[in-house]
């Protein structure tokens, strides 16, 4: 991880780059361009959700747990599945547009910033709230009131939703078109069309110092929180209703209709008719090589890099317990994948592993190492906590009980680390089975991923391959959601 | 055979919390410690039992120093106050777990660990998960999972501080004759004049 991201500043570090980058109206564009899509994308995304947040955190309603999970699960999708689901279900003349790009942001994000915002307004003090009506403010200042206080969350949540809008490189290349364009498809350009590798690391430090900022200036003191969770109210007979439909369909819709894009395989049959052609299709050789091979080959290389990350996380995890005061650092190093796009790393790691002794960059391992280390924090933010919560005392019972170190570790911890370990594992695939921003720059022929094999789709005309995209976004949204899934029910039992 | 702590130091953030503490425990015998919070009742058990390091002094057992020594060599028991039972492991699993380390053969561990259940009167719990078990059904199975592999030094930090008052009222006569039954060598730290009084042979009062 050190040695790309070191082998990337150090690139970007050429004063004639630098000029060239800056000196161009066109990366200002860019760059203008990028940013504006985040800042759109994040402002929709929040008044959104803040509604769908207040109606969640302060009432009860029928289904609400499974209607918060719906609406998150499209955070938890692969964002090349988001893309294509935008392609199924909006018109060809706004299918590649602006709007299509803030939609698809809208979809990621949404639910997941009702979950947390919600969570929060849930467990906010209610006695703030109390106290304001004896004071005599209505229902509407009340509510007011309460979004001050739970300002600092909706800012931190705000700033992420920003950072991940300013990485996105899948949504944004398959649905920006030939004409829109951010900082992250930019530096892929620059690599493999102009081939231009010393700008293409001036534009990734840039962007990393825009997404550290957007992060930073985001961050704030959160609001305390009470242990109890407050009183919950009937749902309004006023909007209760319109919020949950206005969310449900913002979230579910474009899935539902990407997944009956995939069973309409054309000129099969009559129009309209569901068949399997998409799926068998995959299985003929189109561009030299059958396309049900990527299924194979990410699954394959998900494993390899779900196994890399999840030994990397249980390391580091082990680090922090034994010795406390290096906790703080394996922090930060931990959480530094997070700023850090897939775009740069890929690129930060073609620099690296170009030359000789290093020239590692086309071996096989390099794909899932790769995809482990954007992988390992999620594995890390799973393990960590478990191992915290095991008593300290167990180990200190079991060396009086005549228990090396050796055997505290693999009688007492690790029988206890077995479902998170389970978890972290599962989590780890399914976000190394969706990664397609660095996979994409590593990625070699006949060796490709499900999202580089539905981002190559996309970009072609033709009803057939789009039905095929369909097909493989269907078969990688459901291995995801069935690893996340997994990792849920998994991280639950203890 | 002694359990000797011989001018123990120690502190947190510059405040001491033992000075030059000695004590000479003869083997077989039962020391209550009591005192008020913070007099560093529980920091001496951690020195014994080698969770803890001390500034200065030393602890031996038998003109053996044991400063150095890890844990896992010192051959000590130790139960806590609240129920620290390995939750993976069912009632006769926690009970062989020191059996275990030590390289006991099966059949002993299945003898001990059998004689042990009678001897605190959970006879027939073998197989109980540990999370079924009443707080003081899981401070009995900690009491015979430390007594399991003979321990050279019982160390019992408030071990019925967690209990209601009749559990352990009863629990209190159970350990005194546990103890007494085995002629084991402990200290014992306890807020409670009472319970000192009724399982212990010498009282300390730390300061």
């Amino acid at each position: 991880m050190a040695w790309p991201a070191g082998r990337l500043v150090a690139s970007a570090f050429d004063a004639t780059a630098i000029r060239q980058v800056f000196g161009s109206a066109r990366i200002w564009r860019i760059i203008g361009f990028t940013i504006g899509q985040a800042t759109l994308s994040t402002t929709v995304t929040m008044a959104v959700a803040v509604p769908g947040a207040w109606l969640v955190g302060r009432h009860q309603f029928r289904a609400k747990r499974l209607l918060v999970a719906l609406w998150s699960a499209p955070f938890a999708l692969p964002a090349v599945v988001i893309g294509a689901s935008l392609l199924a279900l909006l018109p060809e003349h706004v299918e590649r547009s602006l709007f299509s790009i803030v939609f698809a942001h809208v979809l990621f994000n949404v639910g997941m910033v009702v979950r947390v915002l919600g969570d929060a307004w849930e467990r906010s003090d209610e006695r703030i709230e109390q106290a304001a009506a004896t004071l005599g403010a209505g229902p509407f200042r009340r509510n007011a009131l309460m979004l001050r206080v739970l300002a600092p969350e909706a800012a931190s949540l705000a700033g992420l939703v920003m950072a991940l809008c300013l990485t996105s490189f899948a949504i944004i290349s398959i649905l920006g078109g030939p004409r829109l364009g951010s900082i992250e498809t930019e530096i892929h350009r620059q690599t493999f069309q102009t081939l231009r590798i010393d700008r293409a690391a001036v534009l990734a430090v840039a962007q990393l110092a825009l997404v550290s900022t957007a992060l930073v200036a985001t961050t704030r003191r959160r609001s305390g929180s009470s242990p109890e969770r407050r009183t919950l109210l009937r749902m309004p007979r006023i909007g209760g209703g319109a919020i949950i439909s206005a969310l449900s369909i913002v979230t579910l819709l474009p899935i539902v209709v990407l997944a009956d894009r995939a069973t309409r395989w054309p000129g099969n049959t009559s129009v309209g008719d569901r068949s399997a052609g998409a799926f068998t299709a995959l299985m003929e050789p189109t561009r030299g090589s059958g396309l049900l091979l990527a299924p194979i080959d990410s699954l394959f290389t998900s494993v390899r890099a779900a196994a890399m990350a999840t030994a990397l996380a249980v390391l580091l995890a082990l680090i922090t317990v034994a010795a406390a005061r290096g906790s703080r650092f394996v922090d930060v190093f931990a959480t530094l994948p997070l700023a850090v796009s897939g775009v740069t790393l890929g690129l930060g790691t073609l620099l690296a592993f170009a030359s000789s002794p290093v020239a590692w960059r086309s071996n096989w391992w390099m794909v899932p190492l790769t995809q482990a280390m954007v992988a390992f924090p999620f594995a890390l933010r799973v393990l960590r906590p478990a191992l915290d919560s095991i008593d300290s005392r167990l180990r200190d019972v079991a060396a009086t009980l005549g228990a090396s170190p050796l055997h505290v570790l693999t009688r007492v911890v690790a029988p206890l680390m077995r479902a998170p370990l389970c978890a972290a594992a599962a989590l780890a695939g399914a976000v190394a089975m969706g990664e397609f921003g660095a996979t994409s720059f590593l990625v070699r022929e006949r060796m490709e991923t499900m999202p580089v094999a539905i981002g190559v789709l996309t970009s072609r005309p033709g009803d057939r391959l789009q039905t095929q995209a369909a097909a493989l976004c269907v078969i990688l949204a459901a291995v995801t959601m069935a690893l996340t899934a997994t990792a849920g029910l998994a991280g639950r039992r203890r | 055979m002694t359990l000797v702590v011989d001018n123990v130091s120690v502190g947190f953030d510059g405040q001491p919390v033992l000075q030059r503490f000695s004590l000479s425990i003869p083997t077989g015998t039962v020391v209550a410690l009591t005192g008020r919070s913070g007099s560093g009742k529980s920091t001496l058990l951690k020195i014994v039992a080698g969770l803890m390091k001390p500034t200065s002094g030393t602890v031996s057992w038998d003109g053996i120093d044991l400063t150095g020594v890890p844990t896992h060599r010192r051959e000590v028991g130790m139960v806590f106050q609240d129920r620290v039972l390995f939750p993976h492991l069912d009632v006769s699993g926690n009970i062989a777990f020191g059996l275990r380390n030590r390289g006991a053969d099966k059949r002993a561990i299945t003898n001990r660990v059998g004689q042990l259940l009678d001897l605190v009167g959970l006879a027939g719990f073998e197989t109980r998960r540990v999370d079924t078990l009443s707080g003081g059904e899981a401070q009995r199975v900690a009491l015979a999972r430390a007594l399991a592999p003979r321990p050279r030094v019982l160390l019992l930090d408030e071990p019925l501080g967690a209990l209601d008052i009749d559990t352990r009222r009863q629990l209190t006569t159970d350990l005194a004759s546990l103890l007494r039954h085995d002629g084991t060598t402990a200290l014992h730290v306890t807020h409670d004049p009472d319970e000192a009084a009724q399982v212990a042979d010498v009282i300390i009062r730390m300061q």
